[in-house]
């Protein structure tokens, strides 16, 4: 019933879509380690985490994202975010990303990921997104998801089921975002993360030109 | 008096931990120290490392990977490996890997003394 409710919250929100202005234009930098809700998993959320080794299944190692709020919680690399009036446009220097996200409702949702890099690599597990304003805040909605890692650490999952919900909001200099993750299948209750940005306007995203980082090469010479 | 060759910057951001993946969750809090020659410099991302090889009494050879913040994040910093010359014999030191024969890099010590540290905030 509660989830139903703050989707339907949600929803209410993105149905009046008014072009608005905020201010979350500009470019932003992580500003401490954030916060997250208890993280309760069901039977099959369990599952997903306890086959998961920070070891060998890192998405990171292959340059891939594992989840859009890996990526919002990444320190030391800025974000970019560009409001164009039909679309909210967020470069994360971190794998060079580019994530584009249509202003609307429901229906400007499409199959293919909202995300690719600059090689033109789509990537699933940052969902398909549509955005909305609502008051002062940007939210963004994001489904269809690939399986992935909301938390790399600790192999917290995702899948295609999931909704995310990112709410945008500035005060001052900071930049809040309150990501919640909905799934009845692998949580039994919202996962709820905040990230704090700070504003970085001076600061130019470089390219990143991600190098895979597994480690097979080193693995191999220390077994010869 | 060992001779600090700190390598920092007025812009250093509030914490700087690496980027790409989690520092605490792959390296342990236990300091450690490898001594080995330099083989390897790579300055990139999603890592910056150095490859040590750390040769036994015994001559059995053991490939140490010393990594530290991404690229871009050094660069941010002002930060480079140049002073890390193929070759040279040193002494890291750091954050033990829950990977077999890694590390997260807190300093670098050459035989002269001079030390490296490439992210001061991290000491």
């Amino acid at each position: 019933m509660f989830l139903k409710t703050l989707v339907g919250i949600i929803s209410l929100g993105t149905f009046g879509a008014a072009i608005a202005q905020t201010d979350v234009s500009g470019t932003w930098m992580l500003n401490g380690p954030g916060t997250e809700s208890e993280i309760l998993l069901t039977e099959e959320g369990k599952r997903l985490q306890s086959d998961y080794d920070l070891l060998a299944d890192d998405p990171s190692l292959y340059c891939t994202p594992a989840s859009s709020s890996r990526i919002w919680a990444n320190p030391g690399a800025p974000i970019k975010i560009e409001e164009t009036g039909v679309s909210i446009l967020i470069s994360y220097e971190l794998f060079d990303l580019r994530r584009e996200i249509p202003l609307g409702d429901e229906s400007t949702l499409t199959d293919q990921p909202s995300t690719q890099n600059l090689s033109g690599t789509f990537f699933g597990e940052m969902g398909s997104s549509f955005a909305s304003y609502e008051g002062e805040s940007l939210i963004i909605e994001s489904r269809n998801h690939a399986y992935g890692y909301i938390r790399t650490s600790r192999g917290i999952p995702q899948v295609p089921g999931t909704i995310a919900i990112e709410v945008l909001e500035v005060e001052g200099d900071t930049l809040q975002i309150t990501h919640t993750y909905i799934d009845e299948t692998i949580f039994e209750k919202p996962l709820v993360l905040e990230y704090f940005f700070r504003r970085a306007d001076d600061t130019e995203l470089n390219v990143y030109d991600c190098t895979e980082a597994n480690y097979n090469w080193f693995d191999e010479l220390n077994a010869n | 008096m060992k001779r600090i060759l700190l390598i920092a910057t007025l812009l250093i951001a509030p914490f700087l931990v690496s980027a790409h993946h989690s520092t605490n969750a792959n390296f342990t809090q236990e300091i450690i120290s490898i001594e080995g020659t330099i083989e390897r410099v790579r300055f990139q991302n999603p890592h910056a490392s150095v490859l040590l090889n750390n040769t036994d009494a015994q001559g059995k050879e053991t490939f140490w990977l010393i990594e530290s913040a991404s690229r871009t994040t050094l660069q941010r910093q002002g930060v480079s490996l140049d002073i890390l010359e193929i070759g040279s014999a040193v002494k890291a030191t750091g954050r033990k890997g829950r990977r077999e024969f890694t590390m997260y890099l807190r300093e670098i010590e050459f035989e002269d003394g001079t030390v490296f540290v490439p992210q001061p905030d991290l000491n």
